[in-house]
């Protein structure tokens, strides 16, 4: 059944349309907030309370867009009003990472590699959270989630240049913030 | 290429395929650039750990706790509706019951009342006590008897004046 006559249903009371409109975006809602807060159940959570708020606003979608842009838009607000609230604004320092479980042994390479990419991976995610809000937030739709310029046009109703503006001054702002992460020698020429 | 130019691309190459010229003139300016090389780097390094996926599943029996919890928001969503229309409906209907007795009372004709006999000689300016002094200045009973039965039957026809 199309999203729109599910949305009817839905709207007369169907719990059952309901739980199928559900069924089909749970993993994309609940991977979009996975990808900014990075932590399972706090997504799930997340997850939850953007679908909760759905069913809530179901009256005021008059199909002007497709379902699933207005309930990105529902979901990217709520989980920027959670990142407000949270605030989780916390400078990143390197001893964080240094004083990580030392690997010495020389034997297990591949597991001090994977030990690495994952703080690597962490420290990145950690330095995206202390960046202004605008910033987290159009990054992690681009870089994270992937979503392309006309996708984050709509979710975000920015203009595609503000899109593109935005986006270049988010990598610049991650990048010089990175860093002190970042092998390699100096510091490179800012533009 | 100078750096700023070649960095500037790099950015711009992030979100797709440069034209095939400036892809060549970015790369040949990056391989004898250390700084422009590094910029390279770190954003294909940074976007890397970005995209990287391993996205976890949502946690189990996702819709049968969302169910319970709607469940729950209707019905606390109930409660406040009703709470949020009663604390309108106190005050609105104060207001009625106000405007209704209002014109109720400026509405409704003006009872005609009669005046008093003293109120009706004050307001002719003549005494209204020298009559009963005549009273207590008669002597025999019967004529007292008499003047109050007439004083009575004389009663000046006199009405408020209502607005």
């Amino acid at each position: 059944m199309e999203d729109k006559a599910l949305i009817e249903e839905a709207r007369n009371g169907s719990h059952e349309a309901f739980e199928a409109i559900v069924k089909r975006y749970e993993k994309k809602v609940f991977h979009l907030a996975y990808g900014f807060v990075q932590d399972r159940a706090a997504a799930d959570d997340l997850a939850q309370e953007i679908f909760v708020k759905v069913y809530f606003s179901l009256s005021k979608f008059h199909f002007r867009s497709e379902f699933g842009t207005w309930l990105y838009r529902i979901a990217v607000n709520h989980i920027k009003d959670h990142l407000r609230k949270v605030s989780r604004r916390k400078e990143v320092s390197l001893e964080e990472f240094e004083n990580a479980p030392p690997v010495a042994d020389d034997q297990v390479k591949e597991r001090e590699k994977e030990l690495d990419d994952d703080l690597k991976k962490k420290a990145v995610f950690r330095v995206l959270e202390t960046l202004p809000q605008k910033y987290q937030v159009i990054l992690t739709l681009r870089d994270v989630k992937g979503f392309s310029y006309e996708e984050i046009t709509r979710i975000l109703k920015i203009s595609p240049g503000t899109v593109d503006s935005r986006l270049h001054r988010a990598r610049k702002m991650l990048r010089k913030k990175m860093a002190p992460f970042l092998g390699g020698e100096g510091e490179a020429y800012e533009m | 290429m100078r750096c700023k130019e070649a960095q500037k691309w790099i950015l711009r190459s992030l979100d797709g395929a440069l034209p095939a010229d400036i892809e060549k003139s970015v790369g040949d300016h990056a391989a004898g650039c250390a700084q422009c090389a590094k910029v390279r780097r770190d954003y294909a390094e940074i976007l890397g750990r970005l995209k990287a996926g391993g996205e976890p599943e949502p946690l189990p029996y996702f819709w049968t706790r969302l169910e319970s919890r709607i469940r729950e928001e209707e019905r606390q969503e109930t409660g406040t509706v009703w709470l949020r229309w009663s604390r309108r409906a106190i005050p609105v209907s104060l207001l009625l019951i106000g405007f209704f007795i209002g014109a109720i009372a400026f509405l409704s004709p003006a009872i005609d009342e009669e005046m008093g006999q003293a109120e009706a000689l004050l307001l002719r300016n003549a005494n209204p006590l020298a009559e009963t002094n005549t009273l207590f200045d008669e002597q025999k009973n019967e004529d007292k008897s008499m003047m109050i039965m007439f004083a009575g039957n004389e009663q000046l026809p006199s009405r408020r004046y209502r607005p």
